[in-house]
């Protein structure tokens, strides 16, 4: 059938894009490898490239294509489960409530297993909180939706200036840096990629359900779709993928947005292509916009959250005042 | 065997009670219209009947099995619904959209198959949207829309079909023309048709029994040479009719 046709293609296309991100986060910096310098690091005797390959490189480059995954597929589950297109773990609070949790372990002295616990915690209150003040019992109207979602971040960003206030300042200048997005403390780059190829298999069999919600909950159910439990499910992986994106990376913005909504554009809103190929965009996405942070104003490092958040406001700006016309 | 049978349903919201004691037995090739005033309660009890909001009180039985015990898919299987407006947040082609129709019919890791396919396109077919089959459901008019979601319900293959107000959206001809249809192929393939209508004219030329909605609950269902008679259609609408003798049989105007 054409569909399948349609994703083996978008994937083989994304592949091969995912493919030349990673070669040129790997090739550039402060020490340049040409395309032989880099295959004798990967594959060769030991020497202070592979060194620098193995234990700088390629785990940041993992942690941003990674984190850049899990933001996407977050993204893309929420605009699905809010029909609408503006959705956006930064944008919504989510990635403000999972920076809370972390960053308040982080504060109390508590270790990694508990920063992501708390950082879970963050991130499903918050969501928990959007979905009841923004569904209420009025209508479920963009403005509603988006209002209520600045301001619990607006909230979570008081609650961080707290924190920040009563801290002591010796790490204030790394957890301001992290708050904004910056994967050069990104620690724990495979659990991160684990994380993400769960979370998208455990998609995948919802893929189908999560297109026919699109068409709003009655019709949904009406058609088969267990809608409570399926809003659940994608309650509780939203909250995951973001809490795990923002322990490893803080609060980037607008991946979340800007890559369903491109993924969107080319090849239609079947969830099925939509969710495998928006990790791979999103995944590539930032690994490139992590390599534009590190190098651009070498050996100055920029937060890669300034990075997307220069592609993504316009992008945002210009949907708000298309979706506001139509 | 009826296929979609209620005993003494009884429909609250807030506290309002829409109907109570509610008694129907829906046979295969029958349809039925649920007439009322605006705001009485019609689509509630559509909704009600097919599973998606619950009723204060009652059974509800698909086929010989209680509705409560059923999963979501396998009422999908044998019930659908077609609704008043259809939410398209991220719209797709008139084809894809044809194509959720399918959805209860195939597992989660199932993609549609050529059987799918041709379902979908004979539907599309059927109201009329064979060539649009590529054009994306927004550039649709009221009527296509409104015509792709009968074709939507037609793909998905049910044996019972609850609509709100079917003829939505579409001009005199593609209301016969649809209702026509749907008559034809419910006496054929022995299907059930439920349907909220405010033309009193086209229930009483496309339904053969009615289900009269009144005001604190009360309801009458039945044959429709039983319920809709000229006294009780006055009743119901607080309106005094006029009847006249058509070719098709009898019709009402407003006196």
């Amino acid at each position: 059938m054409p569909k399948r046709r349609l994703l083996l293609l978008s994937l083989c296309c994304l592949a091969l894009i995912t493919g030349l991100s990673f070669w040129l986060a790997l090739s550039v910096g402060g020490i340049h490898l040409g395309p032989s310098q880099l295959l004798a690091a990967l594959i060769g005797p030991a020497s202070t490239e592979q060194t620098l390959l193995y234990q700088l490189r390629l785990p940041r480059a993992v942690s941003a294509f990674a984190v850049g995954g899990l933001l996407a597929l977050a993204g893309t589950l929420l605009q699905t489960l809010l029909r609408n297109p503006l959705a956006d773990p930064y944008v919504l609070g989510i990635s403000g409530g999972a920076a809370v949790g972390a960053l308040g372990a982080l504060l109390l002295g508590l270790g990694t297993a508990w920063s992501s616990g708390s950082s879970f915690a963050g991130a499903m209150l918050s969501m928990m909180m959007l979905f009841a003040l923004a569904h209420g019992r009025g209508s479920w109207t963009t403005t509603r939706l988006l209002l209520t979602g600045v301001i619990i971040a607006a909230g979570w960003g008081a609650i961080i200036k707290i924190m920040l206030a009563i801290s002591d300042n010796n790490e204030m200048r790394s957890i301001v840096f992290w708050l904004m997005g910056d994967l050069s403390q990104a620690s724990h780059p495979w659990l991160t990629l684990a994380t993400l190829i769960a979370g998208l298999l455990l998609c995948l069999p919802l893929a189908r359900s999560l297109t026919i919600l699109s068409h709003g909950e009655m019709q949904a159910q009406a058609l088969g779709v267990a809608v409570p439990r399926l809003r659940w499910a994608t309650y509780f992986l939203t909250s995951i993928l973001t809490a795990v994106a923002v322990t490893e990376a803080g609060s980037i913005g607008f991946v979340g947005l800007v890559v369903p909504h491109l993924v969107r554009l080319a090849i239609g809103n079947d969830l099925r292509l939509l969710l495998p190929c928006s990790v791979l965009l999103g995944g590539s996405l930032l690994l490139l916009a992590d390599t534009v942070a590190r190098t651009a104003l070498a050996p100055q490092q920029l937060p890669v959250g300034v990075i997307t958040a220069v592609i993504g406001v316009p992008l945002f700006l210009y949907l708000l005042r298309r979706s506001s016309s139509s | 065997m009826s296929l979609l049978s209620c005993q003494q349903l009884q429909i609250a919201r807030g506290d309002r009670t829409l109907c109570r004691g509610l008694d129907i037995r829906i046979e295969a090739g029958q349809s039925w219209a649920i007439l009322g005033r605006n705001g009485i309660g019609k689509t509630s009890l559509l909704t009600t009947l097919a599973g998606l909001t619950p009723a204060a009180a009652g059974e509800i039985h698909l086929g010989d099995q209680a509705l409560a015990t059923l999963t979501p898919q396998q009422r999908a299987r044998q019930m659908a619904m077609l609704f008043q407006h259809q939410e398209d947040a991220f719209p797709g082609t008139v084809l894809e959209t044809a194509l959720i129709g399918r959805h209860p019919h195939l597992h989660a890791w199932q993609w549609e198959g050529a059987d799918d396919f041709s379902a979908a396109r004979a539907a599309l077919a059927r109201f009329g949207l064979a060539a649009l089959e590529q054009r994306q459901v927004g550039s649709l008019s009221g009527g296509e829309r409104q015509r792709l979601a009968l074709a939507t319900l037609l793909t998905q293959d049910a044996s019972v079909l609850l609509m709100d107000e079917p003829t939505n959206h579409l001009d005199i001809h593609q209301q016969i023309s649809c209702l026509d249809f749907l008559d034809q192929w419910r006496r054929q393939s022995q299907r059930a048709l439920l349907m909220t209508l405010h033309d009193i004219n086209l229930a009483l030329r496309f339904c053969d029994h009615a289900i009269l909605m009144f005001e604190e609950g009360t309801t009458l269902a039945g044959p429709q040479a039983d319920v809709m008679t000229l006294e009780n259609l006055e009743r119901l609408f607080l309106q005094p009719l006029l009847q006249v003798e058509a070719p098709w049989g009898r019709a009402v105007l407003p006196a």
